[in-house]
Formats: structure tokens, C-alpha cells, sequence
């Protein structure tokens, strides 16, 4: 099993009046940026970075950082400026940027470009997630989402042919274009920097990733223990269906994580931060979060089939700590739900939130530690011999 | 009066034709809620032959994957008058069927002998942005189509929960409207600078408080089309040929027949 330290950079700085939410129906796009102060900002970022690259001195195997536009739930719109920020100040951890919003560039050689300098900066330190970006970020971009899923597979054909063949040569497809793909410099990896594809809901990417070209770890976000578990499925039933077993490391789950010293001060010290994050920050319409063309008709109609799954706002902390919305609880309860959940899932990647929503940054930091030193050395042990076998 | 549904093959894509009524052909093209044959086309059918084609990915017609740009609809457009053997016919669009009928009426002239726009959207007007229509849930939505977004086809049209069959026309509706007019935002910026193009005489019908596509544009549509005329229907709203249909149907045949 290998531990990522994943943050968002939440805004935790809301309108008094947002629990109103005829008045802020969402977190997202329409929620206007007078919100954001510069210089509350210019502390949070440091903060942040701090708290990332105090996971690398705690043994995390990576850190993990995201892009999501014009947002109150993660300030992070440039991913690749964080990683850039981080390449240079740690020197041991794997980072993950989870992901790029492929489709939302103008030109995906950006990019290739880009992921290749921190590659060769951090010396072959980088994952390169690539993602869709959600619904809500078409409507802040203006990219057509019924374009979303043909772009987004023709920049990855774009990237990954400009990663590993030697230039210049013509790239003509329908969205991007250029008689002279010839990136400079090269990643470092090779053939070329792992890529991870962070996923919400879709059947047709979990197939993508799950093809024996590719085999990309997809990695589940948000979701109860019993749709992780049938995405999990999905994935496997996938490989199976091109003929091999997939590994516990092409899967991964990224989930709020919080550790006390009991139960119930858990609760008392992550509650409102776990409903910040669940009840606000994600806080959106459904038109928002799925816009028309961004799923097929068949997996919109799945999903509208479990939507009472998805309607965070509906559920109380208990809800979402007992359905595996969030791991929260006494080292002991972390320590055996993680294991419980790692056998009954089968999954190798540990993306852990262990900073959401409006958490202050002494509780961050205590509930990094203790996860880092009582939860991360006895899973480890637990998981070993699994990934010798695999 | 009813109509009756046919397919036919419009360059491989398998596309859907409700007509109804006898008489001179007179081309209708539907909004972005997709086709709809109510009382509006039962009395434009009293006096003509109403020929009125689901467009690509909407309904039961095929080929949204060729469809793009708006463009890529006025080919498609052509092509089905071809397949049909209209040369030259008459055209009524609602709203996004309006855009493409102005479209055609500018870059395929000789086909259009006579334009009827409905609350068409199509054109960017300074100072009177079209409305954001893709967040709308469906409470929103009705406030923004109707002018009485609790009459009885307001909520039969835009449901609350709709049945899995509606919902499947929903999603196709959402997304072939989205693949044209998703960015630019239900408008072509170079449409409003072209429409002295157009020579068929035209109509210009708007509902008085159109909430999505206001007025602006349809005075726009009329200042920029040589000789049209401009009527309003009191009391609707984005769709006035679903809320007064007979009111809207009388203005129309009247143009249509004179």
C-alpha cells in the first residue's frame, strides 16, 4: 500500500449567509470571487505548502495536489505551479498531480511541456494525473462538454506520443493540431512519468484506464464503501474482460482521513470540517456537476440511479464516517477500518486527505502525525507481503 | 389533427419527419427542446403541409457525431430538403430552430422562399446577453421559457422528475443543443453582420416577455433583415407558439398566406 498526503488548498473564508442556500446554491462557478481576500491567501498558500512538505519529512510516499477552477473547495486552479513550487523544496516523495484537466487546454503540448520540466527538475519524482475536470469547470472555461471525452483522449494520445517518439512529427486530429510536435525537454521516466486517472461516475473511463495499452490506476473520490467497491469491480471485471488480473496498485481511493486519540474526540475535532467540506465546498447543482454531453446517456441514467448517494448535504457526520465517505475515528478504529477496507477492497493507493475544509492547521498537522506514525507503519507492514506477491 | 411520423436517410444519418396536413409544404424546425408536434402545428397543418424533422441526436434521429457548429446543421438542413425534393419552401424555427433557419436563409437563400422567426436565438446583442439556460433546474427553466411558468404546458413540457423516457429525450436534448450552441453561448458571432443576406420576406414573432431571448433580439433580427416585420404576442414568454397557439399560429398563417 503506498500513503499520499492529498490536499486541496480549501478557501475556508465563506459568506456569513451561506448556510442560505436559495441565496448561495453553490461553491462553485456562480459563487463570486469578492469572496477571496489576497492577502488571507498569501498566508493559506504558505500554510499549505508547509503542510505538504512536512509530509515528506513524516514518510508519506507522495503528496497529491489537484486542479479545480473558480471554487471555494480547492484554490489550485494551476497544479503544475504548486507541483513546481514543491519539486524544488522536497527531495524524496513522489508527487502526485491529480490531475491535469486535459480537455480544458487550449493545447495539450502545454502540458506534455510542463509535466516533463518538473519531471526532469525533481528527477523522475512526478505522476502525471490526467482528468476531464468536472462539470463545473465547463461552465467556467467554456469548453464543451460534449466534447469533453473525445478531447480529453486525443490529448492523451497527443502527450503520451510526444513523451515517447523522438520529433519533430505532424500531430492532425479533430481538436488539436501541429505539423511540429517536438517537446523539450523529455521526462525523465521512462517511457514516461506514471499517469493516474482520478475518476467520478463514468463507466467508459474506468474501461479506458483498465486496457492493457494503458493499465492506469483509477483512483475512486468522494464515494461510499459500497460504490467504490462496484467502481473497484467495474475496473477488475474490466481487466478480466482483457484477459489479466489487476493489480491492487492500479486502484486508488482518496478520502478524508481524521485521527485522535479516541472516538469521540475525533468527532469532536473533525466534524465541522468533514461537513464543510461535504455539505459546502462540494456544494453544487446537478446541472453543475453534470453538464449536457459530459457522460454518455447510459452512465447519467446510472447515476441518477444512486443520486441520493451523492446528495452529501443530506447526510449527518455519522452518515458519511459509518458509509466510508470519510475514515475517522480513534488510531485503533482508523487503523482497523483501513486494514478491513483494504482486504475487502483490494486497493493499493491511499490518497488521504488528512487537511479538509476549514481545519486549522495545528489540528492538520497533529492529525498528519498521528496518522503518519500509528496508522501508515502497521498498514504497511499488513500489505506487504500482497505487494511482493503482486 | 395529428401527424404522422417517417424516417428518412439524410446523407446516412436516419432522421425523423413528423408531417401532418395537406397543402402547399411549409418547413418547421424545433427548439432546443427537441420536436413537438402540439396545437401550434395542428393549425399550421389546417392550411399547409407541415414537414417538421427531428434534428441530429434529438429524438429518434441519428448523426449528432457529424454535428458540431451550427454549420454543420445547415448542411445537415440542406441535405434533408434534397432528400425530400424540396427545392424551395417556406421555413418556421423556434428559438434554436429559429438561429438555424435565419442560418439558412443567409448562406442557402434560394431555398427559402418565406422566414418566420420565434423567439430565435442566434444572435449576440449588445447589453442583452441570452440568459445562462444550462445551470436552470427544471423550476427554473419554466420561469425562464414561460410567461406563466405554472400553466399547465409549462409543467407538462419542463416536469419536475420525468419519467426514464422523457428523461432520456432530456439528456439527447440537452446535449445536441449543447454541442452547437455551448460556446459561443446559443448565438454565431458573425450571423447578426450577415442577415442583410437574406431576401425572403420574413416574419419576426416574439413572446412580449420572453425571459431568455429578450425583445432586443428580435427588434435586432428585424432591423437587420431588409423589410421584416416584427409582431409581438402579449402575455408568453421564450415559447409563445406552445403558450398562445392559436394567437401565434393566426400571425403566422397569415404571412405565410398572403
Amino acid at each position: 500500500m503506498q500513503f499520499y498526503f492529498f490536499h486541496l488548498m480549501p478557501w475556508p473564508h465563506l459568506p456569513a449567509d451561506f448556510d442560505d442556500k436559495k441565496k448561495h446554491p453553490s461553491a462553485w462557478v456562480t459563487l463570486s470571487n469578492a469572496n477571496y481576500d489576497p492577502v488571507r491567501g498569501h498566508t493559506l498558500y504558505n500554510r499549505y505548502l508547509d503542510e505538504l512538505e512536512y509530509a515528506e519529512k513524516l514518510g508519506f510516499d507522495g503528496i497529491g495536489v489537484n486542479e479545480h477552477h473558480q471554487n471555494t473547495y480547492g484554490t489550485m486552479p494551476a497544479p503544475n505551479v504548486i507541483a513546481g513550487m514543491l519539486a524544488r523544496r522536497t527531495q524524496r516523495v513522489r508527487i502526485a498531480i491529480l490531475g491535469n484537466g486535459l480537455p480544458l487546454r487550449d493545447h495539450p503540448l502545454r502540458v506534455a511541456e510542463e509535466i516533463a520540466m518538473l519531471d526532469v527538475v525533481s528527477g523522475g519524482r512526478i505522476v502525471s494525473g490526467f482528468v476531464r475536470g468536472i462539470g463545473a469547470e465547463y461552465y467556467s472555461m467554456g469548453v464543451n462538454p460534449t466534447h469533453s471525452l473525445e478531447r480529453f483522449r486525443e490529448a492523451h494520445d497527443l502527450i503520451i506520443r510526444a513523451w515517447t517518439e523522438d520529433g519533430p512529427f505532424r500531430f492532425e486530429g479533430k481538436h488539436y493540431r501541429s505539423n511540429f510536435v517536438n517537446v523539450w525537454p523529455k521526462p525523465f521516466q521512462k517511457p514516461h512519468p506514471p499517469i493516474w486517472v482520478p475518476g467520478f461516475g463514468s463507466k467508459e473511463t474506468v474501461d479506458w484506464c483498465a486496457h492493457p495499452d494503458r493499465k492506469y490506476p483509477y483512483c475512486a473520490v468522494y464515494m461510499s464503501d459500497r460504490l467504490v467497491k462496484s467502481y473497484f469491480d467495474m475496473y477488475r471485471e474490466s481487466a478480466r474482460g482483457y484477459g489479466y488480473e489487476a493489480s491492487p496498485n492500479q486502484l486508488g481511493h482518496a478520502f478524508p482521513v481524521y485521527v485522535a486519540e479516541t472516538d469521540a474526540q475525533a468527532k469532536a475535532e473533525a466534524e465541522s470540517h468533514l461537513l464543510w467540506l461535504y455539505h459546502k465546498g462540494l456544494r453544487m447543482p446537478l446541472s453543475m456537476l453534470f453538464p449536457p454531453g459530459y457522460v454518455s446517456h447510459a452512465s447519467m441514467k446510472r447515476i441518477l440511479g444512486f443520486r441520493d448517494e451523492l446528495e452529501y448535504d443530506r447526510m449527518s457526520f455519522d452518515d458519511l464516517n459509518d458509509k466510508g465517505y470519510a475514515i475517522i475515528g480513534s488510531v485503533d478504529t482508523v487503523r482497523r477500518r483501513l486494514l478491513e477496507y483494504g482486504q475487502e477492497l483490494d486497493f493499493g493507493i491511499v490518497l488521504a486527505l488528512l487537511q479538509f475544509g476549514d481545519m486549522p492547521h495545528h489540528r492538520t498537522v497533529k492529525n498528519m502525525e498521528l496518522f503518519a506514525t500509528e496508522v501508515m507503519p502497521s498498514l504497511r507492514k499488513a500489505f506487504a507481503p500482497q505487494e511482493q506477491a503482486a | 389533427m395529428s401527424s404522422e411520423s417517417t424516417f428518412v436517410d439524410v446523407h446516412g444519418a436516419r432522421t425523423e419527419i413528423l408531417r401532418g396536413g395537406a397543402g402547399s409544404p411549409v418547413l418547421y424546425l424545433h427548439s432546443a427542446g427537441g420536436s413537438f408536434w402540439g396545437a401550434f402545428l395542428d393549425r399550421l397543418s389546417d392550411r399547409f403541409s407541415v414537414v417538421a424533422p427531428t434534428l441530429p441526436g434529438f429524438g429518434r434521429s441519428e448523426g449528432l457525431e457529424r454535428i458540431d457548429t451550427i454549420a454543420d446543421l445547415v448542411f445537415h438542413t440542406v441535405d434533408l430538403l434534397d432528400a425530400l425534393g424540396l427545392d424551395r419552401i417556406p421555413v418556421v424555427g423556434l428559438s434554436l430552430g429559429g438561429w438555424l433557419a435565419a442560418e439558412l436563409a443567409v448562406q442557402h437563400r434560394e431555398r427559402v422562399s418565406k422566414l418566420v422567426l420565434i423567439d430565435a436565438v442566434g444572435l449576440k446583442v449588445e447589453g442583452a446577453p441570452i440568459t445562462e439556460f444550462f445551470l436552470a433546474d427544471a423550476a427554473e427553466a419554466r420561469s425562464l421559457l414561460f410567461g406563466d411558468p405554472n400553466s399547465e404546458i409549462a409543467k407538462q413540457l419542463v416536469p419536475d422528475d420525468p419519467p426514464p423516457e422523457v428523461l432520456e429525450e432530456v439528456l439527447k436534448a440537452r446535449e445536441a443543443t449543447a454541442r452547437v450552441a455551448w460556446n459561443p453561448y446559443l448565438h454565431d458571432p458573425k450571423l447578426r453582420d450577415r442577415l442583410y443576406r437574406v431576401k425572403a420576406p420574413t416574419l419576426v414573432v416574439w413572446g412580449e416577455d420572453d425571459r431568455l431571448v429578450s425583445l432586443a433580439h428580435g427588434e435586432a433580427y428585424a432591423r437587420g433583415i431588409s423589410g421584416a416585420k416584427l409582431v409581438t404576442i402579449p402575455g408568453t414568454g421564450h415559447a409563445p407558439s406552445l403558450e398562445k397557439p392559436e394567437d401565434t399560429a393566426r400571425a403566422v398563417i397569415d404571412f405565410l398566406a398572403s
